[in-house]
């Protein structure tokens, strides 16, 4: 049975497989390949497998369609029919004169014109001379080139080749054509021209293998079908049913082209769905964040609210402690104006005492500050403190009108023998040298003794005397002698004045010389002192 | 079978007619061209290696013209060759017939041209008063081992360039080296007999040399026994090239409208 089919094929084939091997590394050059096998070895090549263990039987006079999608294997199929391509396993026969139509045209040199062209290819289709002269209008007329056909084929377009080509295949005394595609170089009416072709082909018995895209020529022209993909025959059979499963391919295809892009969208969508349910949860926490932070502002508006109502207490206190400031601060305004006034009130006083001028010793004499008399002072001890009155009294010296000056005051024994220490009894000379300028007549000398408690004890004045004495001009000395010193045990000051003398009062022209002297009374037995002073009265008993 | 052979036959005859039109480019100037190139160089060579350098041979310009026109056929055969399968990348990829006819076309095509040319050296031995002798009749069959020897270079060559495309270059260099290493402007008696060994193993050695004797010197090589090794050697490197040129070319024609 297998024998007979066998013998009515055409075109056999078993078991085929063609492997196109891809390589890793373009080596087109001796040069290349021998560098490229010393550095790198030998070329790796990816393998591309266009037809996998294909079988297929064709009888005599089958016109076979051959559908399947891009790289399917199809045109790969039709070269290795044709011889083009040769196997790398399985085995093809081939009965008969093959004339290939393949990848939109055949064989042409471009440099040749049509005319050219069309001998030279006639005679590869193993057509000759004659043949060729007989079909040459037919093919040119048939082609739509007769205007061209001494033009060199590389200025024909795409579409011209391609007819042309057809034109010349179609009459090409074959047995077996091998079309690719030709319907998609043409217009409608060379399609039209091609349909009545494969007619004349079909009606002459010729078998012709016819690939295309175009499903509804395939199922109009073809009786068998083989759907190719992959390299591999997917079915084969009639036309309907093959068109129809590859249709179903097709759109499961598509629906698993659109299920995957579903699945993409689904996963977005998911994807957006977590983010979207991510952002909820952000916002959810978020709202509780803003809920706490709400119960918080409560909390703090209300520690606020007792705060402000402590504020208010303070302020309150704040302004009682104001006023008390304010009351205390006019009570220092008074009191600084009482002071103010004491102070006033206490330069007055100085301004008063100060008419004259004033000189101010330490206690070594030394000058310490000098006032003429018309500039108010104050007079203020080492401390800072206003000197009182008596203390300014004794401290002050008002400048003499120059005439006479005391110079000095010297405490002397009965023998004019200079002494500090006496005892109470002993005689006691006060000698006062001074300086004049003329002869001073009638001059009221004065002195003070005052102890150490500053307590005035004794003040004898030749103004309270009856005598009247002149003072020499120039150098001198007045003697007050005491001839029996009457003062007990301590220590004692002199202070000596000398002034012209003056109806109204002394003032004028006085010369005070204070602390001029001192001296010290000592005695044996203080427990018999009592006082400050020894009285000499006596005891009358009566 | 025979008529596989009339087929091929036809396929031959137009793809060599192809050739021919399409090295001349459909241009008169251009086959022309094709002729006075031998002459062009011829003059160039003359000049310098007769009237400068003086070589002593009789009857230099035959000499030197005949050896221009068979080296030349050479290198046109190979170099075309080498190319034509790349030239005709479309016979090749969309139809099938037997791959040997382009390259035996290419190099019938340059016998053309050698033809050609021949005649214009037979005009040049009637101006020159060479004279003819039966000795044509060995020229003829000098020629045969010439093309069969053109022949397998160029299947060696095409098969090669199909895939290593500096195989132009390589060849180029070759081709220069082997104008100065054949007799072609000087004699071979001009060698010292000790690179005569070395002469032999270049097959074109004896071609021209017995071309010459048979054309331009009407003589009968010696017929001893270095002259009749000499033979032997040269064709069997002719066939030799042609067998292993057809071998080679028969393994890698499978591959070539994948490699092309």
């Amino acid at each position: 049975m297998t024998k007979k089919k066998n013998k009515n094929s055409i075109i056999e084939i078993r078991n085929l497989s063609k492997i196109f091997n891809i390589p890793h590394e373009q080596r087109s050059t001796l040069a290349e390949s021998i560098i490229g096998t010393i550095t790198r070895g030998k070329v790796k090549y990816e393998q591309l497998c266009a037809l996998r263990n294909i079988t297929l039987n064709i009888k005599k006079g089958e016109f076979i369609g051959i559908i399947g999608p891009n790289g399917s294997g199809k045109t790969t199929l039709l070269k290795i029919i044709t011889g083009i391509l040769e196997p790398e396993r399985g085995s093809v026969k081939v009965i008969g004169n093959v004339v290939p139509f393949l990848e939109l045209g055949i064989g042409f040199i471009q440099d040749l014109t049509a005319k050219e062209n069309i001998y030279l290819y006639s005679s590869l289709l193993k057509l000759t001379k004659k043949e060729v002269d007989e079909k040459f209008d037919r093919i040119i007329n048939f082609a739509e080139i007769k205007k061209f056909i001494d033009t060199p084929l590389k200025d024909f377009s795409t579409g011209m080749l391609a007819r042309l080509a057809f034109s010349i295949a179609k009459e090409a005394e074959g047995d077996i054509y091998l079309i690719d595609e030709v319907l998609a170089v043409g217009d409608e009416e060379f399609q039209k021209k091609c349909i009545s072709v494969f007619d004349d082909l079909k009606k002459k018995g010729k078998t012709v293998l016819f690939v295309s895209h175009s499903l509804d020529m395939v199922e109009k022209t073809c009786h068998r079908v083989i759907y190719l993909d992959s390299g591999k025959i997917v079915k084969t059979g009639s036309p309907k049913t093959v068109i129809n499963t590859y249709k179903k391919k097709i759109i499961s295809k598509q629906k698993d082209k659109d299920k995957a892009e579903l699945n993409k969208l689904i996963s977005s969508m998911q994807k957006e769905d977590n983010q979207v349910n991510l952002l909820s949860d952000q916002k959810e926490k978020h709202f509780n964040k803003i809920e706490e932070g709400g119960k918080q502002i409560n909390r703090l508006n209300q520690a606020l609210k007792i705060e402000l109502k402590k504020k208010k207490q303070y302020l309150e206190k704040i302004k009682i402690q104001g006023i008390q400031i304010n009351e205390l601060k006019n009570k220092l305004n008074k009191k600084a104006k009482l002071q103010a006034h004491v102070d006033k009130l206490t330069n007055n006083e100085i301004k008063y005492r100060t008419k004259f001028c004033i000189l101010v010793r330490d206690k070594n004499n030394k000058l310490l500050y000098e006032n003429d008399g018309k500039t108010p002072c104050v007079v203020r001890d080492e401390r800072g403190n206003p000197l009182s009155k008596y203390e300014f009294f004794i401290n002050k010296k008002i400048k003499s009108s120059g005439e006479v000056i005391i110079e000095k005051v010297l405490v002397l024994d009965n023998k004019n023998k200079k002494k500090e220490s006496f005892r109470t009894g002993e005689e006691f000379i006060i000698r006062l040298f001074y300086k004049a300028k003329k002869v001073i007549r009638n001059p009221e000398i004065g002195i003070a003794i005052v102890n150490k408690n500053k307590i005035y004890l004794a003040g004898p004045n030749t103004y309270h005397s009856d005598r009247v004495e002149s003072l020499n001009k120039g150098k001198g000395y007045v003697d007050y002698v005491i001839k029996e010193i009457n003062l007990l045990s301590g220590e004692y000051k002199i202070h000596a004045s000398m002034t012209r003398p003056n109806k109204k009062g002394a003032e004028k022209g006085y010369y005070f010389y204070p602390n001029a002297a001192s001296f010290k009374i000592k005695n044996k037995n203080l427990s018999k002192e009592h006082g400050l002073i020894e009285l000499k009265g006596d005891w009358v008993y009566k | 079978m025979s008529n596989e052979f009339k087929n091929n036959f036809r396929i031959l005859k137009d793809l060599t007619l192809t050739d021919f039109k399409l090295k001349y480019n459909r241009s008169i100037l251009g086959f022309f061209w094709s002729l006075l190139k031998p002459l062009l160089i011829l003059a160039t060579l003359y000049i310098v290696f007769h009237l400068l350098i003086k070589l002593d041979v009789p009857n230099y310009e035959l000499f030197l013209l005949l050896g221009i026109i068979l080296w030349g056929f050479f290198t046109e055969a190979t170099t075309n060759s080498m190319s034509a399968l790349i030239r005709n990348t479309d016979l090749i990829k969309k139809t099938h017939f037997n791959r040997k006819l382009i390259i035996i076309s290419t190099n019938l095509s340059s016998l053309i041209t050698l033809l050609l040319n021949l005649i214009i050296f037979f005009i040049f031995i009637l101006i020159f008063r060479a004279g003819f002798s039966w000795h044509l009749i060995l020229f003829a069959v000098l020629l045969a081992e010439l093309f069969v020897l053109t022949l397998g270079i160029s299947f060696i060559l095409s098969s090669l360039y199909a895939k290593f495309r500096d195989m132009s270059h390589i060849w180029e260099v070759l081709t220069q080296i082997g104008f100065w290493v054949t007799p072609i402007i000087y004699p071979i008696s001009l060698i010292p007999k000790k690179l005569h060994k070395l002469y032999v193993l270049n097959p074109l050695t004896r071609i021209i040399e017995d071309s010459r004797n048979a054309l331009i010197f009407h003589k009968l090589p010696p017929l001893d026994f270095s002259y009749l090794k000499h033979v032997t050697i040269t064709l069997l490197i002719c066939v030799g090239a042609l067998i292993i040129g057809i071998w080679i070319f028969k393994r890698k024609s499978r591959k070539f409208a994948e490699q092309i």
